[in-house]
């Protein structure tokens, strides 16, 4: 196929070249004719010319008549000139004119020759001629032309050979010479016409090879620019589709510039999001109507994604995901960095999306799942809330009193906050957490928490089934079997067992699992771990034993403070994290251990945060050992924690803690070094209790 | 007959008529060229005799129209014949430049062939009123020249161009130099004399004779009506004033 489309490329080719060159040749021969028509038109007024200087008149003694020779200039040259001059000038390029051009020029030599009286310089017209000649590139008229020369010298040779050799001609043969001599001029002019020719072929051919490379890139030209028009047209309706959608997307897409300006090309629906114009060169944390030092927190972050010197992941996390705008809308931002060419970070890519109502669905949700929280560990619900009441008392007192012990108030807000979180009661966990960071806490700051506990009670009443000023009383499940052993006990008649038996029994009811009591405290950590992206494992130990938790319940309330102090600052992000929550009976005390595989705490940033905050001076500190080094970290406020979060930081779960475990008469230890994790234990003596067996009394 | 035929007709035709044309224009110039022009008789031997008696040389006369372009080519021929010669054997050159008898001289001295000759130290000129010496001679025609050796005899008479004003070699000249050079010479034709009744001596040797090509410097009617007795006679060299 190839071969064939080849083959009909080269026959076209060849015919092009061939018209062209015909062509060619024929505007050659037309051009020829047009200067030969000049010539011979010079030649006869040359010829005119020659005849009326050289002999004008001839004399009978003293009258003179015009010369003949004039008048055979002047006859002849026109006869020379009139006939080729009109077949030229009308016919230009007719084969016949170059061959009566060639004749008329031969007979102009001649011509000449006679009204120059034989000049021999005039011979020099018949070389020239026939280089005439050779304009027409034509072998057969450079032939004509030579035989002319050939037939004139053979006739002068033989009747005047003086007017063609100059000499007597002794020879009849010397014709001969002087037609070899043209020949010799002819060798040259003909490899010249053929030279010529070959040119003109050559140059046909290419001519007709660039035509059809032309055609052909015309031809492909038009294809491609037909295929470029369709391909533009689809472009086109795509653009449209992409403009409709881009228009009518509900999310906002919207780029910016390592100066945080917006860049031209958001998404109308930028607008309907920020409910307001967008510009473009606006800053970018204009249009979230940030506070100065929101606004210097979020450009900062934006700046550490241009720079580029983090992981991207890294630096784009640093992006704040959610802003909630002063109009309440909640604005999600999704980041995507935008790299030149070059890899170089050139534009971040901002998807926006209005979560307003997603927001307030997970704000529902969270409230539902943190009452089912609730629900699911409702005694102890009972008992947080009445111990809040009592919290939020000793509260009011502690800033009512002339002493207004801070240190007092940090602990109990910091539990309490502990608990909500536990709790999933989140918003107010914030709550807490907001007048926590106030440098003065005031009366109505602890009466807000409580109108919002009282409010959040009140509104989930008919699922929880109490209110916040409700005197409640723990409830007991007692099963049937349980009523007729106890019936049967009474009825034994031995008072005294029947006594013990029935207040072991009594005890058994009113303990919990410590499944039951920690399961909040489980459930808030793993969700905390969740929330600030790490991995954590929290697994309680001995689970199934059951404690009296109205007795340990300064340790229940303030274990949460270790479990948050264990994700926050001990478990390290992208690691596998572990805390273990045990229970041990070790006869007469109750061992809680709360142990993980963190980074451990480093004892000499403890003992440098000691004597910064002055608890310790240099001196007493030389005097420390290892332990009591370590029991710094219970001291109030020594957190080497580098900033505060919503969970820990302010150095007070420690010492809440520490003190839980003093009022129980318990004992407090850790273990912890760099690296090595850490590892709290807490021993509280059991207190008039009897041996419950596993399962407690059966059911 | 179709178009295309009867356009190559034409066409044949018109060239053939064309060339036609041609040779006959060339025709007519080549009979021109070549018609000789009119030749009178010669002197008697011994008017030739004494003609060049005390020259102790001979002579080589020429009978020129002081504006015949033709005799231009005489004037070179001769001049380069006589370049040709050994010293000792050229001959002297004398050189007569008619003019009408109703003329002044410079009609024949303010010509550019006059001036041409006199620019020659070498050569004798003198002028020929009303071409009577011309006559004399029987040089009826521009550019006859008249070879008289050191005896006085005629040695050529005749022209030496191939044609009118033709340059180049050719037999008249060739004729003439084997004279001076006193060589065999096959091309000698008998010249008659036209004066056969003469009771003068009649040299019936052969002599070199060529037509010679020019203008006509008198028909010779004018001498012709006048008696034997009144009709010029040719001049001695020494009476012409020359060396």
């Amino acid at each position: 196929m190839q071969n064939e489309n080849k083959k009909t490329i080269d026959e076209k080719s060849k015919i092009i070249a061939q018209n062209l060159f015909t062509k060619s040749y024929e505007s050659l021969c037309h051009d020829n004719d047009k200067v030969f028509a000049l010539i011979l038109i010079l030649q006869w007024l040359g010829a005119v010319i020659a005849a009326l200087v050289i002999s004008p008149r001839t004399w009978l003694g003293n009258q003179s008549f015009v010369h003949t020779h004039v008048l055979f200039a002047f006859v002849a040259g026109g006869i020379l000139t009139i006939y080729p001059v009109y077949r030229n000038l009308k016919m230009p390029g007719a084969v016949p004119n170059r061959y009566i051009n060639v004749i008329a020029q031969g007979l102009y030599s001649a011509m000449l020759i006679h009204l120059t009286g034989g000049r021999i310089e005039t011979h020099f017209h018949v070389f020239g001629s026939l280089a005439f000649f050779a304009f027409y590139r034509d072998l057969k008229v450079l032939a004509v032309g030579t035989v002319i020369v050939a037939v004139d010298h053979l006739i002068r040779g033989i009747w005047y050979p003086e007017s063609v050799f100059g000499v007597f001609n002794e020879s009849p043969f010397r014709w001969i010479e002087h037609a070899g001599w043209v020949i010799f001029e002819d060798f040259f002019l003909g490899f010249a016409c053929l030279r010529g020719l070959q040119e003109m072929k050559t140059v046909a051919q290419n001519q007709a090879e660039v035509t059809l490379l032309h055609e052909r890139a015309e031809e492909i030209v038009q294809l491609r620019t037909s295929e470029l028009q369709v391909e533009r047209n689809e472009l086109k309706k795509t653009n449209q589709q992409i403009s409709t959608i881009y228009n009518n997307v509900k999310s906002g897409f919207l780029v910016i510039d390592k100066d945080l300006k917006v860049l031209p090309g958001f998404t109308k629906s930028c607008t309907d999001i920020f409910e307001k114009s967008v510009e473009a060169g606006q800053a970018f944390s204009s249009l979230f109507q940030m506070t100065s030092r929101a606004a210097a927190h979020f450009d900062g972050a934006l700046e550490q994604v241009f720079e580029d010197l983090m992981p991207e992941e890294l630096n784009v996390d640093q992006i704040p995901k959610r802003v909630n705008l002063l109009s309440g809308k909640v604005v999600k931002l999704e980041a995507s960095v935008i790299r030149d060419t070059e890899g170089r970070l050139s534009e971040i890519l901002f998807t926006l999306t209005d979560i307003t109502d997603l927001d307030k669905t997970e704000r529902e949700n969270h409230k539902n799942l943190s009452v089912i929280q609730v629900l699911q560990h409702m005694d102890v619900f009972q008992q947080f809330v009445t111990k809040s009441r009592e919290y939020l008392s000793e509260a009011r007192k502690s800033i009512a009193s002339d002493k207004n012990n801070v240190r007092t108030l940090k602990m109990i807000l910091h539990t309490l906050k502990g608990n909500f979180s536990a709790f999933e009661i989140q918003h107010i966990a914030s709550l807490v957490h907001d007048i926590e960071e106030k440098q003065d806490i005031a009366v109505e700051d602890i009466n807000l928490i409580e109108k919002s506990l009282r409010e959040y009670m009140t509104q989930n009443r008919a699922i929880l089934g109490m209110s916040y000023d409700e005197q409640i009383e723990r409830k007991f499940h007692v099963t049937e079997h349980q009523i007729d052993e106890i019936i049967k006990m009474a009825q034994s008649g031995n008072g005294a067992v029947s006594a013990g038996r029935l207040l072991g029994w009594a005890r058994s009811i009113q303990y919990r699992t410590v499944e039951e009591a920690l399961g909040p405290i489980v459930k808030m950590g793993q969700q905390m771990a969740s929330r600030i992206g790490k991995n954590v494992d929290i697994r309680l130990v001995n689970s199934h034993v059951r404690i009296d938790t109205k007795y340990l319940d300064p340790i229940l309330q303030n274990l949460g403070h270790l479990v948050r102090n264990s994700i926050d600052h001990g478990i390290e992000s992208g690691k596998n994290g572990k805390i273990e929550i045990t229970l041990d009976d070790r006869g007469p005390d109750w061992l809680f251990c709360v142990a993980d595989n963190g980074r451990g705490v480093d004892i000499n940033r403890v003992t440098s945060k000691a004597l910064q905050m002055g608890i310790i001076t240099s001196a007493a500190l030389l005097q420390m050992n290892d332990e009591q080094k370590t029991q710094l970290i219970f001291e109030h406020g020594l957190t080497t924690a580098n900033n505060v979060s919503e969970y820990s930081g302010r150095g007070v779960g420690m010492i809440a803690v520490k003190n839980a475990v003093l009022v129980l008469k318990g004992k407090i230890s850790i273990k912890t070094g760099t690296g090595l994790g850490t590892q709290i234990e807490i021993t509280v003596p059991k207190v008039e209790q009897l041996q419950i067996p596993v399962g407690g009394m059966a059911a | 007959m179709s178009d295309f035929k009867e356009k190559k007709l034409t066409l044949v035709l018109s060239i053939v008529a064309w060339v036609l044309a041609a040779v006959g224009a060339f025709g007519y110039i080549n009979y021109y060229s070549t018609r000789p022009g009119a030749v009178g008789s010669l002197p008697l031997a011994n008017e030739i005799r004494s003609f060049v008696h005390g020259t102790e040389k001979s002579v080589v006369v020429a009978f020129i129209h002081p504006k015949c372009k033709c005799s231009d080519a005489t004037v070179d021929e001769l001049s380069d014949l006589m370049s040709t010669l050994p010293v000792e054997k050229k001959p002297k050159v004398l050189v007569l430049f008619y003019y009408p008898q109703e003329e002044a001289a410079k009609w024949a001295t303010e010509s550019a062939l006059y001036k041409k000759v006199i620019a020659r130290n070498d050569w004798q000129m003198t002028l020929d009123q009303g071409g009577k010496q011309a006559y004399a001679w029987g040089a009826l025609t521009s550019g006859h020249i008249i070879y008289v050796d050191e005896q006085g005899e005629v040695q050529f008479s005749g022209g030496i161009t191939e044609s009118r004003g033709h340059r180049g070699e050719n037999l008249g000249k060739i004729d003439l130099k084997k004279a001076i050079l006193k060589l065999e010479n096959e091309n000698i034709v008998v010249e008659k004399s036209a004066n056969e009744n003469a009771n003068a001596e009649v040299s019936q040797r052969a002599i070199a004779a060529e037509p010679t090509f020019g203008c006509a410097m008198h028909s010779g009617k004018e001498f012709e009506k006048l008696e034997n007795n009144e009709k010029p006679k040719i001049t001695k060299f020494s009476d012409l004033g020359v060396n």
